[in-house]
């Protein structure tokens, strides 16, 4: 009843939207038709410590088929005497309730097959027993050795499962079309996000630095996935995201960032995202909540009815699109591709020696980018090979190296950071001039490296 | 001493908010540009369960010249001397701008694990590390058992 209670209680407290709730797992009803598979079991003498002493050397609990459609059945193994497995330690009386129950099996079977029925699951009880093999089993005949198998009939199993697997579609449904509408939203606000962040040179009224501080600051939150090397990009669980998204928006109001909007739409932009973003935790929340209940009620089913499928059936359905699905990967790729994408981020443009933007980029033969300043430095000291791959290409260089349009580019997206380099390299030029001027007077002081 | 680079100043951070497994590595406090380093000896090496102390510096012409580098902590290593000076392509010849104190580090910490007798810089262990590598790996694993484990 506990998790049962914690499970309702979660659907209708989460801020899921209300046509939800009717597509989650139908956690009441599953434990309903776990009572029925009770009641047939007992009604078989099968009792629950039988069946679990039992499996594997005598009892198999498995699915037939495919995911889309199944059906789970309960076997009894025989030797070709149609006889129990010897050395299989149950007590006598059990043994003969068992045996009792297979003989009526039989019985059933041969009278269904005198009487011309069909067999409902063709072919799939076999019995080797000489008994069974008179004139109607032709094709069926097992080979002498091998022991064979007789299925138990039971129905509420099938029920139990099949709920189960519709259920699965249902979410898989609501699943793809919460997928769709972000999407969706994904796109337009990208789309408009584009409009207010053009930078100053073709739009006056420009928003570009501040919604780049909101992607840095998101990307850098890394709130669906952890961005970490050692722990290999990882998705969040839902409640890490729900903390990570919170320390997101915390930052967003700290730092003011509404405030430095000059277009009147930014602020309403700004809250769309976070509201995608609040969406995007919400679909995975109810996903995760409903993988548990399913892992619940399979554990249930096996507490209850000792047939093993808790760790079988998972594995059978486990290319089912709800749980195959990668929607937090999928949805964070289209976000960074519609949104974050539109506005280039610093760090990409970095010089690697200094760590400054780039600029004036220069493009080496083996087109590894550095700004022009640390070249000089480099070339300075004849080192020849460039710092990155190693190429002797950084002597080579020269003016015409310089790239003409990322410089265009990072002078349209940067200004703020072109503007702190040039500083840079000034204030640097002067102390290297004065450097000079005093080394020319205390003689013999050695330049660059060698002063520790 | 001068302001300190933008770039050190982003590879210290770094160093404070992703730090690398088994290595440790905090600037003096008065002096930004010189740093105290612990390496964890790798498993499976001699000098496991060795904690190494260094000490780095970085010169005024960083990136362009690399680090300084020493080991504090006495080990017993073909490719460093008595003095705690390391032998190491990428300390040397090989440095490039490009790298950080992060990768000099993980090259160190990866040179432990595989020492290199062919390219010696203490002649001495290098030249019983060929003779006689089995004792020489107990030596340096009592040297990190008398000296790195405290
Ligand atoms: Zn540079
Ligand atoms: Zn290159």
């Amino acid at each position: 009843m506990k998790f049962a209670h914690e499970f309702m209680e979660t659907l209708s407290s989460s801020a899921f939207p209300p046509e939800w709730a009717s597509s989650a797992i139908q956690y009441k009803q599953l434990k309903k038709c776990i009572k029925r598979v009770q009641k047939e079991l007992q009604a078989l003498g099968l009792d629950v410590d039988m069946l679990k002493d039992g499996r594997g050397p005598v009892f198999e609990y498995m699915f037939d088929g495919t995911v889309q459609s199944f059906h789970p059945k309960l076997v009894v193994k025989v030797d070709e005497s149609g006889g129990l497995q010897v050395g299989w330690g149950i007590d006598e009386e059990a043994r003969r309730r068992l045996e009792e129950l297979l003989r009526k099996l039989r019985r059933q079977k041969e009278m269904g097959e005198r009487s011309g029925e069909q067999e409902e699951r063709e072919g799939r009880s076999s019995m080797s027993s000489d008994e069974s093999s008179d004139e109607s089993v032709e094709g069926d005949i097992p080979h002498p050795h091998t022991t064979s198998e007789i299925e138990i009939p039971l129905f509420a199993d099938v029920e139990f499962f099949h709920t189960l697997t519709s259920e699965l579609e249902s979410l898989d449904e609501l699943q793809t079309k919460a997928k769709g509408s972000i999407e969706t939203d994904i796109i337009s606000i990208g789309d408009s996000v584009a409009r207010v962040a053009t930078p100053k040179t073709f739009n006056s009224r420009s928003d570009l630095y501040p919604w780049r501080e909101v992607f840095r600051l998101y990307l850098e939150t890394s709130i669906f996935f952890s961005t970490q090397e050692i722990e290999s990009y990882k998705e969040r669980t839902p409640e890490e995201a729900e903390k990570k998204l919170q320390v997101f928006e915390n930052e967003i109001e700290r730092l003011g960032i509404a405030k430095q909007f000059k277009c009147s739409n930014s602020k309403v932009l700004l809250e769309q995202f976070m509201g995608m973003n609040q969406m995007v935790l919400r679909v995975l929340r109810f996903q995760a909540i409903n993988k548990v209940a399913m892992r619940k009620i399979l554990k249930k089913f096996d507490k209850r009815t000792a047939l093993g499928a808790a760790p079988t059936f998972p594995l059978f359905i486990s290319t089912h699109n709800f749980l195959a699905s990668q929607l937090a990967r999928a949805l964070c790729f289209t976000m960074s591709t519609r949104i974050l994408s539109i506005i280039p981020q610093l760090d990409d443009y970095l010089c690697p020696i200094c760590q400054y933007i780039t600029i004036k980029p220069v493009r080496l033969a083996c087109s590894h980018v550095f700004c022009v300043r640390c070249l000089v430095k480099l070339q300075r000291e004849y080192k020849s090979n460039c710092p990155m791959c190693r190429n002797d290409v950084v002597l080579k260089a020269d003016a015409s190296n310089i790239d003409p349009s990322l410089l265009r580019f990072l002078k349209c997206y940067f200004p703020k950071e072109c503007r702190e380099k040039q500083r840079v390299n000034e204030r640097e030029v002067v102390r290297e001039q004065w450097m000079t001027v005093r080394e020319g007077k205390e003689e013999g002081a050695e330049p660059g490296c060698a002063v520790m | 001493m001068a302001n300190l680079p933008k770039r050190i100043i982003k590879e210290t951070q770094r160093l404070t908010e992703e730090p690398v497994p088994g290595i440790n590595a905090v600037p003096h406090e008065d002096n930004l540009r010189y740093f105290d380093v612990s390496i964890h000896g790798p498993s499976q090496s001699p000098y496991e369960g060795g904690i190494f102390r260094l000490e780095l510096f970085l010169p005024e012409d960083y990136p362009m010249c690399p680090p300084k580098i020493r080991f504090l902590t006495k080990i017993y290593h073909p490719n460093i001397d008595r003095l705690g000076r390391i032998c190491l392509d990428v300390l040397k010849s090989n440095w490039s701008p490009a790298l950080q104190i992060r990768t000099i580090l993980l090259s160190i910490q990866a040179l432990l694990g595989a020492p290199n007798p062919d390219d010696p810089l203490a002649n001495d262990v290098a030249q019983k590390w060929k003779e006689d590598e089995k004792t020489a790996i107990e030596t340096a694993r009592q040297w990190t058992r008398t000296h790195a484990m405290s």
